[in-house]
């Protein structure tokens, strides 16, 4: 078992590789959190997704920008990857699940993806549709996995029109599910008019909007 | 042949106009709804597409010129593959396949050889025949040299190769600049240097890269790009200041742009700041909020023009009101009356 001291420096060398987008560097801290035997998921969210959480603040103050968060997320994949087959069953016994699309006709994706690192850096089990996903294929998607939220990304006027009627297919097929969006055009008002269970404004508060959807339900 | 005589034409040749122009940024799939065409015809049918943008010109009383610049630039144009606009939310076209999927393929992609049948330059050049024919403004068909880097490998590849393999970045820019520039060639070679070149750069935006990657990436093959162009005789650009570039605008101020310039802007930058660092060279042009123009209550639109017209009223080289980025095509026909009777009520000059 790892000193209270050690430990503390690997959590430091998971967030800050993480930070400092050092793919190789994290692999190598997290092999090191392994053969100190910290639990694997106090590493990954006292480690990881607290570096991803730094991230995404340098976002939102305008120090970090797309490339950088994208290399930041290749290493907190890195990191997981060598965590994740380490986790004890009971800490990923159920997994919060959600889905990811940008709508029909938008291929506006970049945002989505950084939506989907935060919830992957949070612990939840992300199904990423993908781009210029088709209305039906939401609820067809949910029905399988289950997923308690479904996250939808618009960046287009056109193309946000498909919200709604996306809502209304899932709706008709699970009323239990939760409905959260984002996007340019999107706001909080617009979100609501849509039947939208959560707006967010950005990466960072996606996962706070998720879990907030949930606790409401 | 040449500069038409439309007020935002007249304001790049330096004559004065009776009130602010109104000039909607690429019009062409709204104004082929308008006309009974489809989404799909406005991208894939040169003539119609031109066509259609003239015959709402006639019908709303707007300047400007047709426009045929299109987000994906670049992908089919490389031997990758694009899909055209065809439900009902989509608005243009898409890249479907890259040309550039591995690093190896930077190292082997090429300049199309002949650059006149390559991807949807022929279609280009049918709305630029269409246009010319009309006596209207003939305006290439480009996006802009990073945007089309972009558009050839991913945004995505491209932002971590900066980083991680900036020597495959700059191949990028490279070829997409060398393509730009020859297929400006080809423009001036058809139409006469009285053209204009278009420039837009979504992919250079804040909202993706730092001003920093943009001095690195973006700054250089612009200055390379506008310059060639100039030196093949154009005398005006018009540029696509797309979405937040507010940190990039500095950068902006060193790449020509003709005498003068047009510059357009998204409702991110503000018109004053626009004004201040850029309207000494260049007609500023903007910025109402697309999603207004679509969505929005009339009397809102009404107000928000009110906004953009008393900000830019007093550019010194002129202002233009436009939709702060692509004229969205859903937009009720009285939205975009709206904006028109704005320009006429309170543009007066
Ligand atoms: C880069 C860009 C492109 C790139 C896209 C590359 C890619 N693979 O994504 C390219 C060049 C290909 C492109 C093409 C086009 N574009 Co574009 N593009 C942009 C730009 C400049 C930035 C978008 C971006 O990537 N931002 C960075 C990311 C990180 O931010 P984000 O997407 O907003 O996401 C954040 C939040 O919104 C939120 N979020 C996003 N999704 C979700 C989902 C959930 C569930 C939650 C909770 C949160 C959330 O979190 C994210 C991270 O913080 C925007 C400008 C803008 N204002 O957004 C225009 C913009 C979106 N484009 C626009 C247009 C018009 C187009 C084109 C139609 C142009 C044309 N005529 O061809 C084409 C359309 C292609 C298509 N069929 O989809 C317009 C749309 C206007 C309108 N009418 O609605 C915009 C808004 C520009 C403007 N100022 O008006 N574009």
């Amino acid at each position: 078992m790892a000193s209270d001291e050690k430990k503390a420096e690997i959590l430091k060398g998971l967030h800050d590789s993480v930070v400092e987008y050092e793919e190789e560097k994290t692999v190598e801290v997290a092999n090191e959190a392994v053969a100190e035997g910290l639990d694997a998921f106090e590493a990954i969210m006292g480690g990881l997704a607290k570096g991803m959480e730094t991230v995404g603040d340098l976002y939102v103050r305008q120090e970090y920008f797309v490339p950088e968060l994208l290399l930041c997320a290749d290493a907190l994949y890195a990191g997981l990857e060598v965590l994740k087959p380490h986790l004890k069953a009971e800490s990923h016994a159920e997994p919060r699940k959600i889905i990811l699309g940008v709508v029909e006709g938008d291929i506006h994706d970049i945002g989505k993806n950084l939506v989907k690192v935060m919830f992957d850096a949070a612990g939840w089990q992300v199904f990423d549709l993908g781009a210029d996903v088709k209305i039906e294929r939401f609820a067809e998607e949910q029905k399988k996995c289950g997923a308690q939220v479904v996250g939808l990304s618009a960046l287009m006027t056109t193309s946000m029109l498909a919200i709604p009627r996306i809502i209304k297919t899932l709706r008709d097929s699970d009323s239990t599910v939760r409905v959260l969006v984002g996007g340019a055009p999107l706001n909080p008002d617009i979100a609501a008019s849509y039947g939208a269970d959560g707006y967010a404004d950005n990466a960072g508060e996606a996962v706070e909007q998720a879990m907030k959807m949930l606790q409401q339900a | 042949m040449g500069i038409g005589n439309d007020r935002v034409s007249m304001l790049l040749k330096g004559e004065r106009v009776d009130m602010v122009p109104v000039f909607p940024l690429g019009i062409r799939a709204f104004a082929a709804l308008g006309v009974g065409y489809t989404m799909g015809e406005a991208y894939s049918d040169g003539e119609k597409s031109c066509r259609a943008e003239l015959w709402a010109q006639e019908q709303y009383g707007f300047d400007g010129f047709p426009n045929f610049a299109y987000g994906p630039f670049g992908a089919w144009e490389f031997g990758g593959e694009i899909k055209f606009p065809e439900g009902e939310f989509q608005q243009a076209p898409m890249a479907v396949r890259y040309p550039v999927i591995s690093e190896e393929d930077v190292w082997t992609l090429r300049v199309p050889d002949d650059i006149s049948t390559a991807g949807a330059i022929p279609i280009g050049m049918a709305h630029s025949l269409t246009a010319a024919a009309a006596g209207a403004t003939v305006m290439t068909p480009n996006a802009g040299v990073f945007t089309t880097a972009g558009n050839l490998c991913s945004v995505q590849k491209l932002a971590r190769w900066m980083i991680k393999k900036p020597s495959l970045a700059h191949r990028m820019l490279e070829l997409s600049r060398d393509f730009l520039i020859g297929m400006v060639q080809l423009w001036v070679d058809t139409f006469g240097k009285d053209i204009l070149m278009y420039n837009a750069e979504p992919s250079a935006a804040n909202q993706v890269i730092s001003a920093r990657h943009f001095e690195e990436f973006v700054l250089p093959y612009s200055i390379e790009v506008h310059s060639a162009a100039l030196r093949m005789g154009i005398k005006h650009i018009m540029t696509h200041i797309c979405g937040d570039q507010n940190l990039n605008l500095d950068h902006w101020t060193k790449i020509p742009m003709g005498d003068p310039g047009l510059l357009t802007f998204g409702h991110e930058v503000d018109l004053h700041t626009a004004i201040e660092k850029l309207g000494e060279s260049s007609v500023i042009m903007g910025n109402v909020e697309p999603s207004l123009i679509q969505n929005g209550h009339p009397n809102d639109l009404y107000d928000a023009c009110r906004a953009a017209i008393k900000a830019g009223k007093g550019a010194p080289r002129g202002f233009v009101l436009m939709s702060g980025c692509g004229f969205p095509p859903k937009t009720p026909p009285y939205n975009f009356f709206t904006m028109v009777k704005a320009a006429r009520e309170l543009g007066k000059l």
